[in-house]
Formats: structure tokens, C-alpha cells, sequence
């Protein structure tokens, strides 16, 4: 669907992307997750025919975006990072103006049905929430019935019941078996919508794959936090591999390696030392970790996302 | 590709609908075209139906501006701003579409504000359109055609909508304020008429005063049509060089310039070939009056003399606004639903009479009563004309820029007076006549002549006159009197050059001859005419004059004027006793005047008995080889009296010269018409000016008929002859008075 090899795209001053390759064949969806400046924009437009490649070749449904722009926007959909839609407008009027730009169009009755504006068909543009702006502007882009959905960073800015709103649609349309490219800075929604994560850095592709495969791939540590009633001596648990990590309120935290020796670890200690467990919290490496990791984000991030959670799952 | 057409389609509707549903954009878009229409109506045009339909066009094209340049920029640079562009880029609507979008939709804002206008413009102040209402829809589209893409332009190429207002204000304001819209065009120094033909704004409003003032016809105006729709076209194809989609997209200076050169050289081009269009620069050429066009007479019972001098019995007549419209006989019945019948009780029609020589300046009194100097006198006279039946005048050696804004005035249905026809100043010779007569009052020979030594200053001074769009040239060649005062004559060499300059701007010569010798100079360098008949007038001289087409305007009334006032006759003249101010024909009897002096010597009296009578003489002498007489009083000087002076001065051709009937009706209507280039003046016929008098005698049979006016017609219009002395005329007021 999405061939690029050895894209560089250059601005006056800066180099934005530095020589990225890319396949994207199967359906489902895409996540492009970096922090700001990586990159994700410029591809996401270069691959939309919006800006023009510096270096390299860039195949979209077999298209060249330079050589065919019209074409390739006939069957490709866009939500833009930075837009604006008229304001006097109703969402349905929207629909319609946008329908009207392509030769085959979905009616505005089903969009609006699909991103739930139906109740809001004849209001004012303007007087839309953020949120249904952004429905508003994933239904422009569905218009066409893309074969190829684009959507730039559609939930920044949203409260998180809009989000929310926002990934139901998006589900759903995986569900349909549409392929959806999303750039995103939000490790949660990558981590929870996306099929393959993509993640950039400073104008480079640094890790592929889908979110489990990239957890597992990770150095990170899992962190465990145990209470007890009676005293503890933590010692056994270094031989299992554990680092004491000094204790947190009433917890001991612990980072280790092997999360499950650890836990078997624990129960004969537990034991030994006739010592009550009253609650275990565990935090595998998410892909918060791998990400912060690979982009480098300073250690007291690190340290940060490692502080105990109060809203965690329980294991116990 | 059909999305191209449905993406049209779809874009000017919602542009449209951006539009009517943005309170701000309904407020400049038609609330305040009504307020300033409202505004200017009432300031500027007192409520007055005629002053208002001559403000519209001004306004309609100011509207237009500001449709284009605010409406259309502005709202294209905050769609590129906010990023609205952007994602219709990302779509595969063509930027064509996008850019005929907005055109299409500026254009319905445009035709819409512009029909609120004139129905408010029509409902509340009853204006009038004088051309076709067809005409005046076309010329609006083509205006709006004209004007919109240089607005897309605008928003093309302006940065962001900081910029847009700058750019917009920049081309906007002298728009308004050279055009014509707001000031008369012709009122503009030179230079500034020569900056405003390079912008579209002026050629559009000479196309919608051509048809809502003048009464022409598109065709008619086909140079500044051709220039609109070429610009128009030029300018929005230029556009699609310089649209850009996102405000980070570089403007292109160098399509820029190539699209700035192209529009200056449409313009350019046009103000080099300015000769064959006319623009707004000339009000006079076709001196039609603001009336209600809805408003018609049928006039009934009456013989009319027609253009040839033949009298024309039981014809009805159908006038529409100023214009005669039919000429019918008493069977026929064309469609008159509507008009007010005027039954003229048996009277005689003629065409309203022009009287080709007067000094608007000169009181015809003995110059020492302060009347005779005041701002009064010369708008009392101009209602003493009306009241006679001279419905025109023209105007040899008077102060051009009060001439000017009388024409003004009187041609916006302003001022009520006769239609002036005017040469401005008269060229003569450094110190030459009158030059010489004026010294007393400084600077007033330089405003009434035009004093030059050779053949350059002559040709120049006569280009000047053109470019201020006098009628016709005067020329004076006068010695003085050897036993009085001896004066420079204008030189052969600055008389030739002045005369061809004239015939190649177009414009015809008469000159003031003093004899014979004169009146044969003036013709070998191809003069038109000759004022004032020479006592010596040789048979030889009149040959020649008939073989050369040579008009003759005798100016027996001043001569006779002149012997009355030395002989010391009173003025029994019942016309003079009505339409006279009293204080002039006091005047002429104070012992203070120089006439009066100069009558104590008998030789002056003998001189000038003897003159009146060589003076008629010699007229009858031309007027029997056939030379062209033309009818004119020269009132102003002493004892010939305004409008007055041109009733006795038929008399004279009646009872001297022995003319015919028919050539005495002549010399006043057609053939001074003829010699302005006037073809619908001074006749009656279906189309011309509906200048007319009413007399109870039959003109063609009776002499003494030109005295029994029964009504006078000016501009359609019935003219209260009791009331022309006490009702106010205008708001007209000389600049000088002297």
C-alpha cells in the first residue's frame, strides 16, 4: 500500500527526514508515534502528496504522489494535523462540499452516522466542540471511502471522553478492515489502537513492530512494590536477581530482570520468615519504557515512569 | 473532468452561504452599501431625484470596489490563514475550481448588494436611468468581471491578513477617488486625469454613467467595454500564476511583476489610444439632462416647424424624460398609457433657440451700477434667456471654469439654465482686443483671453482649450480705432496655427473681424465663421465665403444696441421691460457711464448710426449670395440685453436684412446646432432634445412671432415662466463676477 525507500526531505535550515524507509502492506492500523519534531507530519504529508520528497521514491496505492496527485487523492482520505473547516457551515453541508470534490462519495447521512455528528447535522461548524470538530474531520476524510486513511495526531488536544469517541471510530473502521496510518504522541493510544507501531526520531524510523513484539524487545526492568505485615528481611531476593530499589511509603520496591523467578522467590520467603503479604503491585516494561528508551528521554523520566502507580492493576 | 464542475459548483455555494450567514459579512456587504447610498443621497444629492441618479453610478462603483478588493481578498487570505485551503488541497479539487468559486459567488454578492442598492436608490429617491435597464445589468456584470479578479489577485498574493487590508486600501482608495466615483472626473488636474485612466475603476464608471446619465447604449461605449472585459479576463487568468494554497508557499515576485506589467499595459495601451474612447473626461458630448425617464407628456394641438423650416400641421408628440421620443399625426395611436397630455391649444412648436453669441459676463448696462457686477445679475439673466425661448447659448470670452461648472450643474438638473456652449477665452494678440479693454481688473484678461505672439503659443493655447473641452475656438482680429486707440492684431502665422490645431482636435473656429481685410485673413486660414459683419465686407470677400462654406454671424442686435445707446433713444422694448433687471436699464441712462460720455461727441453718434446702418447692409448682401447667417446678439454689451438681444436680433434679419422666414428660424435652431456638432439639438425630430418653445404666432408667416411665447419646454420639462425670477434656480454661483 505505502512503499518508501530512502526518503530525505529537506527544509531551508533543517533536515526533517533523513532517509526513512517504509512498507506498509496489510490492513489495520498504523501507528507513527514520536515525539514533536520527529517527523511524523512531513511523511504523513509527503505520503498524502501534500509536500514534495527531497530524496528517494514514495509509492502510495502503486502512485506516485508527485507524478499523480490527483489520482492518489482520489483514494486516499486525509485528517491534517493543522486545518480548519468554514465556519458557517454545517457539519452535513461540509460533507456534502467535500463529497462533491470526488467522483465516488459515501452519503453524508451514513458519515454522520458513522461519527456520531447525526444530532449535530445542521449546527454550526463553529459552534462545534473540539471533539466533534475532530469526528467532523475524520468524516471529511472518510468522504471517499479511502482505500488509505491518513490521520495526523486526530486526538491532541482532546479531553479524554472526546479520545475516547475519537478511538471508537477508529476501531471500528479497523474493523471494517480499512488501513489507517495514525501519528500520534500519545503512548497509550498506540499502545491500545494500533496493530504495528512505527516509532521516529529525529527524522528516522528507530523500532518497527507490533506494541508486544517492541515490549519484549526492551532492556527495562519490571518494578514490584510489596507490603507485609511483620518484618522482612529482603535479602533472599537478591539472589533471585532483584535490586532493591529502597521503599516507597509502606512498599518495597524492587526492579528485576525475571519477573518470574522473583515471584517464586517471594513465596518461599514469605514463608521462611512467617511474614504476611498484604498487597503486591507489578509493572511489566510497557511500551512507555521501550519508547522513552528509545528515544532517549532523560533518566528522571525514566525514574518518573517507574514511581508506584496508584491507579495500576493489582496482581494480587 | 466533472469534479472540477461539481467542485465548482459545491465551493460557490458555500462560499455563498459563508457570506450570508456571517453577520459581518451581511453588514459590509449589503447594509452598508444602503447606508452609504442613504448617506450620500442625502448629503450630497439633497434627496434630489436628478442629483441622486447622477451620485449612483458613482456609488455602485464604489460598492463594486469594495465587493472585490475587501469582500473577495480578505475572505481569500483568511481561508489560506486558517488552513481551510490546506485540506481542500488534500483533496483532488483543482485550485481553478477554488479560484471560480470565489469569483462566482463575489460576483452573485456583488450583483446582489448592487440590486438592494438601486431599488432602495429607485424606491426612496426615485432615480432614473436613462440608457436600458438590460444595458445597465450587462455593464454591471461586466464590472463586477472587471473588478473581482483583481481582487483574487489581491488574495493571492497578500502575505497574510495583516497585509491584504494594505494592499487593498492602497489600490482602493485612489479607485474612489480618481475614478470619477466620487469626484467628477473632469474636474481632476491633468496629471491625475492621467493616472486615473490606468485604473479599471474610471472606465467603469464611465460605462455606468454612459448608461444611467448619458443615456448611451453599451455599443456606443464600446472603448472602455473592450478594456473592462480584456482586463477582466487577463487579470484572472494572471491569477492562477500567483494562487497559492498555504501561506507558507513563497509568493512569486517574478509572476507578480509579469502580471502587474501585463494589467499597466492593457491600461497603458488603452490611455495611448484614448482619441477613439471617450471616458468620463467629457461630460458635453451628448448634453443630455437628469430627468425622470418614467415621466411622459403627449403634446397635442400644435404645428410644429421641423429640421428643413417646413411647418408641420395636427401632429401629436410623445416626450419621455428629456428626450422626444414619437412624432405622430392625429390618426395614429402608439402606446401613451401613462402620460400627461399637454394640450398646446393651436400653438406653434419650435425647437428652443439658441443664441450664438453672448458674453455671460458682461450686464449690457453702462457699467456703474453695483448690480451690474454682482453674482445675481449673471443668474438673473441666465432665467431671462429661459424666459424668452433660448434654451441654449454660446459662450465667446466668458470665465471657462464657471462655464464649466455650469454645464455641470445645469447637465445634473441642478441649476435651472439655458445648456452653455462655450469657447472659453478668446486668443488674440498680446494687448490685442478685449485683452486690452479688461486692464482695469487684474488678472481678467488672462482668464478671458488668450493673448499669443506665434504660430507655437497659439497651437498651444488651443490644445489647452481642447483638453478643457470648450466647443469651438475664438479667435480675435480687431485693430482698435485709429482715432480712439490703436491695438495689436494677432498675428497670420498664430491665427493658421491656431486654426489647424482646432481642426485636429476637432473643434471649430469663428473669429471677430473688424473689416474686410480681416474676414479674408480668416478665412484663407480656414476659419469656420466670422463674428460681427465688417462694414467693408467686399462682395469678392462673400464669394469667397459662400464658396468656402463660411457662417456669418452678424451680431446686428449690438450694433443697434450700440447706435440706441449713443443716439440717447429710450428703451420701449416690452421683452426688455419684463425680463431686464431695472438697475441695467438704469444704468444705461446715468450720466456716470462711459457710453454716456462718449455720446457727447457728435462724431460717435454719426460713427455709429453710420456702422448699424453698413452693418445691415452688408449682411443682406451675404445673406443674398447665399453665405450662411447665423443668429447671435453678442448681449452683455450695452443696451443688448440677455435673451432679449437674440428675439430682436430676428427681428433685424426679419425687418432689415429682408431674410426669409424660414432662413430666420434656421439661423436660430439647426444651423448653430450643425456647427457644434449637435445633432439633437436645435430640431424636431423623434430622438432630439426636448428643448422647446411654444409661440401663438406661426414664425414661417409672422416675424413678430419669436415676442408671443406662450410655454417653454426645457429638458421635457414645462417651464414656469412666471416664477422663473423668484423661484430658485440652483444652487449654481458664478466664481467671478466682474
Amino acid at each position: 500500500m505505502v512503499s518508501i525507500s530512502g526518503l530525505i526531505k529537506r527544509y531551508d535550515d533543517v533536515t526533517a527526514l533523513k532517509g526513512v524507509d517504509l512498507e506498509i502492506e496489510s490492513s489495520g492500523i498504523i501507528g507513527i508515534l514520536g515525539p514533536n519534531g520527529a517527523g511524523k507530519t512531513t511523511l504523513v504529508e509527503i505520503i498524502e502528496g501534500l509536500r514534495l520528497p527531497t530524496e528517494g521514491t514514495v509509492r502510495v496505492l502503486g502512485i506516485d504522489p508527485q507524478e499523480n496527485p490527483r489520482r492518489l487523492k482520489e483514494r486516499i482520505g486525509a485528517q491534517l494535523q493543522t486545518t480548519a473547516i468554514l465556519p458557517e457551515l454545517t457539519p452535513a453541508e461540509t460533507l456534502s462540499l467535500f463529497a462533491a470534490f470526488y467522483e465516488n462519495s459515501i452519503p453524508p447521512k451514513r458519515l454522520l452516522d458513522l461519527i456520531g455528528l447525526r444530532k449535530k447535522a445542521r449546527a454550526r461548524n463553529r459552534n462545534l466542540s473540539g471533539g466533534q470538530k475532530q469526528r467532523l474531520a475524520i468524516g471529511m476524510a472518510l468522504v471517499n471511502d479511502p482505500e488509505l486513511l491518513i490521520l495526523d495526531e486526530p486526538t491532541t488536544g482532546l479531553d479524554p471522553v472526546a479520545r475516547r469517541g475519537v478511538h471508537d471510530i477508529v476501531t471500528e473502521l479497523r474493523n471494517r478492515g480499512k488501513t489507517i496510518l495514525l501519528t500520534t504522541h500519545y503512548i497509550e493510544e498506540a499502545e491500545k489502537l494500533c496493530d504495528r507501531v512505527i516509532v521516529m526520531k529525529e527524522g528516522q524510523i528507530v523500532a518497527d513492530g507490533a506494541p508486544f513484539e517492541l515490549t519484549s524487545r526492551a532492556s527495562g526492568a519490571s518494578t514490584v512494590w510489596i507490603a507485609v505485615e511483620g518484618k522482612l528481611d529482603p535479602t533472599p531476593l537478591m539472589h533471585a536477581g532483584a535490586l532493591p530499589n529502597g521503599r516507597e511509603k509502606e512498599y518495597f520496591t524492587f526492579q528485576t530482570e525475571h519477573p518470574a523467578d522473583f515471584i517464586v522467590a517471594l513465596g518461599d520467603l514469605l514463608k521462611k520468615q512467617q511474614v504476611t503479604l498484604t498487597d503486591l503491585r507489578m509493572k511489566r516494561p510497557a511500551l512507555e519504557d521501550v519508547y522513552l528508551e528509545l528515544i532517549g528521554a532523560p533518566l528522571d523520566e525514566k525514574a518518573a515512569g517507574a514511581s508506584l502507580p496508584s491507579n495500576l492493576p493489582t496482581n494480587s | 473532468m466533472s469534479t472540477t464542475l461539481t467542485g465548482l459548483a459545491a465551493l460557490t455555494r458555500a462560499f455563498l452561504l459563508q457570506t450570508i450567514r456571517s453577520k459581518t459579512a451581511l453588514f459590509w456587504n449589503l447594509a452598508f452599501p444602503l447606508l452609504f447610498l442613504f448617506g450620500f443621497a442625502i448629503i450630497f444629492g439633497g434627496s434630489d431625484p436628478q442629483r441622486v441618479s447622477y451620485l449612483v453610478p458613482g456609488l455602485l462603483t464604489i460598492t463594486m470596489i469594495s465587493a472585490s478588493f475587501f469582500g473577495v481578498s480578505l475572505s481569500m487570505v483568511t481561508l489560506r490563514e486558517t488552513g481551510v485551503y490546506r485540506r481542500f488541497r488534500a483533496t483532488p479539487v483543482p485550485a481553478t475550481s477554488v479560484v471560480s468559486a470565489h469569483a462566482v459567488a463575489a460576483l452573485f454578492n456583488l450583483a446582489l448588494s448592487i440590486a438592494l442598492q438601486m431599488a432602495a436608490a429607485k424606491m426612496f429617491f426615485r432615480i432614473s436611468v436613462s440608457g436600458s435597464w438590460l444595458d445597465l445589468v450587462l455593464g454591471i456584470l461586466l464590472s463586477g468581471f472587471a473588478f473581482v479578479p483583481l481582487g483574487l489577485i489581491v488574495g493571492s498574493v497578500a502575505r497574510d491578513s495583516g497585509t491584504a487590508p494594505a494592499i487593498t486600501n492602497l489600490l482602493f482608495f485612489p479607485m474612489m477617488f480618481l475614478s470619477g466615483a466620487t469626484f467628477p472626473f473632469f474636474m481632476l488636474p491633468g496629471w491625475l486625469q492621467t493616472i486615473a485612466r490606468f485604473l479599471p475603476a474610471t472606465y467603469v464608471v464611465e460605462v455606468l454613467q454612459g448608461i444611467m446619465v448619458r443615456g448611451e447604449s453599451l455599443a456606443q461605449m464600446s472603448g472602455p467595454v473592450f478594456v473592462l472585459a480584456l482586463s477582466g479576463a487577463l487579470a484572472f487568468g494572471l491569477n492562477g500564476l500567483l494562487f497559492r494554497w498555504e501561506s507558507t508557499e513563497p509568493i512569486r515576485k517574478e509572476r507578480l511583476v509579469i502580471a502587474v506589467a501585463t494589467l499597466s499595459l492593457v491600461y497603458g495601451t488603452t490611455f495611448f489610444l484614448l482619441p477613439r474612447f471617450k471616458i468620463a473626461a467629457s461630460p458635453d458630448r451628448s448634453p443630455s439632462l437628469q430627468t425622470d425617464e418614467d415621466r411622459a407628456l403627449l403634446l397635442t394641438h400644435f404645428a410644429y416647424v421641423d429640421e428643413n423650416g417646413e411647418l408641420v400641421r395636427n401632429a401629436r408628440m410623445l416626450i419621455r424624460g428629456d428626450r422626444i421620443v414619437r412624432i405622430f399625426e392625429e390618426g395614429e395611436s402608439p402606446d401613451t398609457s401613462g402620460a400627461t397630455v399637454h394640450d398646446l391649444e393651436g400653438g406653434y412648436l419650435i425647437p428652443g433657440l439658441i443664441d450664438s453669441h453672448v458674453h455671460l459676463g458682461g450686464s449690457a448696462g453702462g457699467n456703474v451700477s453695483i448690480v451690474e457686477f454682482g453674482k445675481d445679475r449673471m443668474i438673473h439673466d441666465l432665467q431671462a434667456y429661459l424666459g424668452v425661448g433660448v434654451t441654449s447659448f454660446v459662450s465667446l470670452t466668458d470665465d471657462l471654469d464657471d462655464l464649466l461648472s455650469l454645464r455641470e450643474a445645469v447637465l445634473r438638473g441642478e441649476m435651472r439654465a439655458p445648456r452653455p456652449f462655450f469657447s472659453g477665452p478668446a486668443l488674440t494678440a498680446p494687448g490685442g482686443h478685449p485683452a486690452a479693454r479688461f486692464e482695469r481688473v487684474p488678472g481678467l484678461a488672462e482668464r478671458l483671453t488668450r493673448q499669443v505672439a506665434t504660430a507655437a503659443e497659439a497651437e498651444a493655447a488651443v490644445r489647452a482649450l481642447a483638453r478643457r473641452h470648450v466647443h469651438l475656438i475664438k479667435l480675435v482680429l480687431e485693430e482698435g480705432d485709429a482715432s480712439f486707440q490703436k491695438l495689436p492684431r494677432l498675428s497670420e502665422e498664430a491665427l493658421r496655427a491656431a486654426v489647424k490645431t482646432a481642426h485636429e482636435m476637432g473643434l471649430k473656429t469663428t473669429v471677430h473681424v473688424q473689416t474686410d481685410a480681416h474676414a479674408r485673413l480668416a478665412i484663407e486660414a480656414g476659419a469656420d465663421g466670422l463674428e460681427h459683419v465688417p462694414v467693408d465686407l467686399s462682395d469678392a470677400t462673400i464669394a469667397l465665403m459662400v464658396r468656402r462654406g463660411v457662417t456669418l454671424t452678424p451680431t446686428l442686435a449690438v450694433a443697434e444696441g450700440m447706435k440706441n445707446v449713443a443716439t440717447g433713444a429710450p428703451i420701449e422694448d416690452s421683452l426688455a421691460q419684463r425680463w431686464v433687471l431695472p438697475e441695467i436699464l438704469q444704468s444705461l441712462k446715468s450720466p456716470a457711464s462711459r457710453i454716456q460720455a462718449a455720446r457727447q461727441a457728435d462724431a460717435f453718434v454719426q460713427q455709429m448710426r453710420r456702422r448699424f446702418e453698413d452693418r445691415v447692409k452688408r449682411t443682406a448682401a451675404a445673406y443674398r449670395q447665399g453665405v450662411r447667417i447665423i443668429a447671435g446678439s453678442d448681449a452683455g454689451n450695452p443696451a443688448t440685453f440677455h435673451g432679449v438681444g437674440l428675439i430682436r436680433e430676428l427681428e433685424l434679419f426679419a425687418q432689415r436684412v429682408g431674410m426669409k422666414p424660414r432662413d430666420i428660424f434656421l439661423s436660430a435652431t439647426r444651423y448653430p446646432a450643425d456647427r457644434l456638432d449637435q445633432p439633437d439639438l436645435g430640431r424636431i425630430t423623434e430622438g432630439a432634445l426636448a428643448d422647446l418653445v411654444v409661440l401663438k404666432a406661426n414664425p414661417l408667416q409672422d416675424p413678430g412671432a419669436y415676442r408671443q411665447v406662450s410655454r417653454v419646454y426645457f429638458a421635457g420639462q414645462l417651464l414656469q415662466r412666471d416664477a422663473l425670477l423668484t423661484a430658485p434656480p440652483g444652487p449654481w454661483q458664478p466664481r467671478i463676477a466682474f
